[in-house]
């Protein structure tokens, strides 16, 4: 054999595969564990063996019972619903705390468990309660406009919260804008939401809270107990939002402050880039009056994104539940994500929640379209403009959220000529894309335009390249892109029109030409600043 | 040769007693010069580009993924991603372009070339601990029983191993690149057009919805990676996102030793960083308390009903409401250099006036010139209080320290002026005499006591918030 033949061969390339991983994990870990310094101490110095060994314990009994393995495929089936797994969270809540008070050595007694306790379900109930408003709205808008399909019901149930979500931020903005936010008015508010679509809001208290989870088919024991120790975690960092006040620099700064200044006037407050999820976390202290609900609301974005998460995973991607499970666990633990479930209470792990959803709807609408020949995939009109409104709609609500959604926005631009399966459109729009945000100055955020020596040619050149791709693309195809941008342009002028209040709003506070400040608002300022303070010192030498 | 005019030295004689961090170069200042030229005064420098750090421009962006996976620019629970992602993307990568086996050997040469590039970065990105011998040490120092030499010769061979693999790329990036350059956007754009061409060629991504999801994937991170200046927040759903493709990948594969190694490897992370968070240890803590803080020890009072919420606040910033009071008493100005307090500050959007990286004090210093200026300048327009985060230096990962010159000057000012009073801080000095006699002090320096007193700092303490008088 010459060389070419042997670096041809099937099996050299699986050893080359299995040696470079092998390779890649050991130097990866080991680069990894020799720039960090708490994880071996973590180790060393792991203290909580016995409650931990209890709940793998539990863990593994309730996995074993809930997928029927062994022994227990004789026994009845453990019934799961929203009930048992919140006295769980409530046992592993007990079970953390007293473990800690091995250390902490407080006189814990039972008034003080049921005071935890009423802390914990006032909590979780008054985020259960906007869950459900934003359930029971986005469901009565989406049913009218686009129903559901069989099989997807998780999607579409998330898709109404997101939906819901969208509608009670524009609300409280409104009533914001006339300083009507105040706890009657928030709490009423609530009310009607649940109301207007009872039935829904019903199904929906008996579905979350009641009937028996569905076991999903392919679900195995692994998968079952990656899914409890999911749960143990979100117990532990739960502990986190029972404060009276935010501990992150991030939340108290912007996030948390936020709500708590809108609640103190009942106005939309002046200033700051969008706010549409504070707006709504704002909900905790307005209606609530509590600190606690208005960190938890911040969290339920990333309780609601682990949902999601799955979804996407199980229903759109096809990894099956037990790899989504692991999935959900690995973003879970990831540290800096942890970090946004305990400390800094913001709004990021709500704005993926949003996006996921969305990802998941434009990816269920491609596949529903599974076998459709390419000239006709855009067939449908009335059908496939209701889906490119309501993926309008997210993403103007993203926006709202956090103006930095534009990278997705951009990205599902661009990848959307796939549909069409024209690279020339995909790069076309990369390219574009790139040079606009070159030429409008989005990359000075970071602060590092001015190290880029030519980035107005480069951002010229990219654009005029990808513009005269675009027109190649056409040239080839005038039917199928003209079907691509009028798609996109819907998506585009619906996102636009969700998102203007906001820019409406920047522009009041700002009264400024700039686009970028109009479109990013500007953080709220005394008027003093620091000319001032020179002239004003140095009238006074 | 400087101009005279563009150039200032500021000599702090006689701050002998003078302690305002932990850094023994703070401890003694007396004769302390610093050269204003020397200083960016670029607060995204300091403050937003320390994610992405400051190593060659095209380094900074390609070394980015890396960065954030390893934690070369910064340590911590706020910028750790872990290492899962950075070691199941390339296996995944490369299942992915399995078939097509040139590409496989291209690739697989271009992640062995990407880790050299990262690892020879990473030491210039750290200069404090600029060698893995150096970071051992400092490791084993911390854990103290565990002897590391194995992994520092295993890591040691490993390292000189991908870097000379990666010396042609980067002897080719320094000499395209620089602080600055022309080449680097044209790179990075290159690179997002071929892995457009590269995602149409694979066969296994025939079914349109993969390959929207896959190209939506890469563009975002694309986007993440020029425009985020590395804040790993804003590109937080690529993480789902890739450890779904990259176990569908995985599952895919025929091969049980590939998925073998694949999952398994992930057990690990799982189980360390659920250990991590349980143990929940920080560097402020005690070394006698690590392991035990899996709840913070003084929220947890609250949630049990032991104290309210105004105990907690005095518990969490030690004594800070009679402070926050007389700020709230009044409708003044208040300057503020990093903290969250403004939490706590009424009408604190008109009253606030940031200067997290001390921006504006460095103007304002270049026009007075001198810190002795700065107190009355405040005091003349208005702003009666000052609040600092005495851990303001520690934000500074720039090479020529930009931040820590300023934050010592603005200390100076501090310092200089008679006309300030401290209402509250958690910061704790310990002053100790000739005769070994110690006492406590609640202060940020030892203003007044000579130098006969020996100071040692008992809490490093997070703020202080002054009155000007």
């Amino acid at each position: 054999m010459n060389i070419k033949e042997i670096l041809s061969s099937d099996k050299l390339q699986e050893w080359v595969l299995v040696l470079f991983s092998v390779f890649w994990v050991i130097v990866v870990i080991l680069d990894y564990l020799n720039k960090q310094v708490y994880y071996i101490p973590s180790i060393t110095h792991f203290k909580y063996g016995i409650l931990f060994s209890g709940l793998i314990v539990l863990g593994v009994i309730l996995s074993a019972s809930y997928t029927r393995v062994s022994i227990f495929s004789k026994i009845p089936p453990l019934k799961v619903n929203g009930l048992v797994i919140t006295s769980f969270m409530v046992l592993f809540v007990w079970s953390i705390i007293s473990a800690y008070n091995v250390y902490w050595k407080a006189p814990l007694g039972m008034s003080n468990y049921l005071h935890l306790t009423q802390k914990v379900f006032t909590t979780l109930g008054g985020a259960y309660a906007l869950t459900l408003a934003a359930f029971s709205i986005g469901n009565l808008f989406r049913s009218k406009f686009l129903p559901a399909e069989d099989g997807n019901n998780l999607t579409f149930a998330l898709l109404d919260i997101v939906l819901g979500f969208l509608f009670y931020s524009a609300s409280l903005m409104l009533l914001g804008a006339f300083g009507l936010l105040d706890q009657y008015v928030v709490l009423g508010l609530l009310l009607l939401l649940i109301l207007l679509n009872y039935k829904a809001s019903f199904s929906f208290l008996l579905k979350t809270l009641w009937t028996t989870i569905k076991r999903p088919k392919d679900l195995n024991f692994w998968g079952a107990f990656v899914a409890f120790m999911v749960l143990v975690y979100i117990a532990m960092n739960y502990l986190y939002t029972q404060a009276p006040f935010p501990l992150g620099f991030d939340a108290r700064n912007y996030y948390v402050n936020i709500p708590k200044l809108i609640s103190e006037t009942g106005y939309l407050i002046e200033g700051f880039q969008p706010y549409a999820w504070s707006l709504i976390m704002a909900t905790g202290f307005v209606a609530f009056g509590s600190p606690e609900i208005t960190m938890f609301i911040s969290v339920l974005g990333g309780l609601l994104s682990l949902f999601a998460i799955y979804d996407l995973a199980k229903n759109h991607i096809g990894i099956g539940s037990n790899s989504a499970f692991l999935v959900v666990l690995l973003y879970l633990v990831t540290p800096t994500v942890t970090n946004h479930f305990i400390i800094e209470f913001k709004i990021d792990l709500s704005l993926v929640f949003i996006q996921l959803v969305t990802l998941s709807l434009v990816l269920h609408w491609i596949k529903s379209k599974k076998g459709t020949r390419t000239i006709e995939f855009f067939n449908d009109k009335s059908q496939d403009t209701k889906f490119l409104v309501i993926v309008g709609l997210l993403f103007g609500f993203a926006l709202s959220v956090k103006v930095l959604s534009v990278f997705l926005i951009i990205a599902v631009f661009t990848a959307f000529w796939w549909i069409i399966e024209d690279i020339y459109g995909v790069i076309g729009t990369a390219l574009s894309s790139i040079g606009f945000i070159i030429l409008l100055g989005l990359d000075e955020l970071s602060g590092l335009s001015i190290y880029h020596l030519s980035s107005t040619y480069v951002g010229i050149i990219s654009l005029v390249i990808g513009l005269g791709v675009l027109i190649y693309s056409f040239l080839r195809s005038r039917t199928l892109f003209l079907q691509v941008i009028k798609s996109l342009t819907i998506i585009g002028f619906v996102t636009a029109i969700t998102f203007s209040p906001w820019v409406y709003k920047n522009y009041t506070y700002a009264k400024t030409n700039s686009m970028i400040e109009i479109i990013i608002g500007d953080n709220p300022r005394p008027t003093l600043d620091v000319r001032d303070i020179i002239r004003n010192y140095k009238k006074l030498k | 040769m400087h101009k005279a005019s563009s150039l200032l030295f500021i000599l702090l004689l006689g701050f002998t007693t003078l302690l305002v961090g932990q850094e023994d170069a703070y401890s003694n200042i007396g004769g302390l010069s610093i050269q204003l030229d020397s200083i960016i005064n670029d607060g995204k420098r300091d403050e937003i580009q320390r994610y992405i750090g400051y190593e060659t421009l095209l380094a900074r962006y390609i070394t980015l993924p890396y960065d954030i996976s390893v934690n070369t620019a910064n340590q911590g629970r706020y910028f750790d991603i872990g290492y899962a992602l950075l070691l199941i993307i390339p296996i995944s990568l490369l299942l992915l372009f399995y078939r097509n086996k040139r590409i496989f050997y291209f690739l697989l040469l271009l992640l062995l070339t990407y880790l050299g590039i990262g690892k020879y970065y990473s030491f210039q990105n750290i200069p404090e601990v600029g060698s893995l011998n150096r970071n051992a040490d400092n490791w084993a120092s911390i854990t103290g029983s565990v002897d590391f030499n194995i992994i520092d010769q295993v890591l040691f061979i490993f390292n000189d191993f991908c870097i000379l693999i990666a010396k042609p790329a980067i002897l080719l990036i320094e000499a395209i690149s620089g602080a600055e350059d022309s080449t680097t956007y044209p790179v990075l754009i290159i690179i997002l057009i071929i892995g457009i061409i590269l995602l149409s060629k694979v066969q296994s991504i025939r079914p349109k919805q993969l390959k929207f999801f896959l190209t939506t994937i890469f563009i975002f991170i694309i986007l993440w990676l020029i425009l985020s200046g590395g804040i790993i927040w804003y590109g937080f759903i690529s993480i789902p996102l890739l450890f779904m493709v990259s176990m569908k990948e995985l599952k895919k594969n025929k091969s049980r030793m590939i998925i073998g190694i694949g999952i398994i490897s992930l057990l690990p992370w799982i189980v360390m960083s659920f250990v991590s968070r349980v143990s929940n240890i920080e560097a402020y803590q005690p070394k006698d308390n690590w392991g035990k803080n899996i709840l913070h020890n003084s929220l947890v009072p609250y949630s049990t009903g032991f104290v309210n919420a105004q105990e907690t606040k005095n518990s969490v910033y030690n004594n800070v409401n009679q402070a926050l009071e007389e700020i709230n008493s009044s409708d003044a100005f208040v300057f503020q250099v990093g903290t969250s307090l403004s939490y706590e500050i009424t009408k604190s959007t008109t009253r606030l006036m940031p200067d997290n990286t001390l921006d504006k004090f460095y103007l304002m210093l270049r026009i007075f010139g001198s810190p002795k200026d700065i107190i009355p300048a405040f005091k003349a327009s208005g702003i009666e209080y000052i609040i600092l985060d005495l851990y303001t230096p520690t934000l500074d990962k720039t090479p020529e320290k930009s931040l820590t010159n300023k934050y010592k000057l603005f200390i100076a000012a501090l310092y200089e002026s008679n006309n300030i009073k401290l209402l509250s801080t958690d910061r704790i000095l310990t002053l100790t005499n000739d005769d070994g006699q110690g006492a406590q002090l609640s202060h940020i320096f030892a203003k007044g006591y000579g130098d006969k007193v020996d100071i040692s700092l008992t809490n490093h303490g997070s703020y202080a918030i002054f009155q000007i008088l």
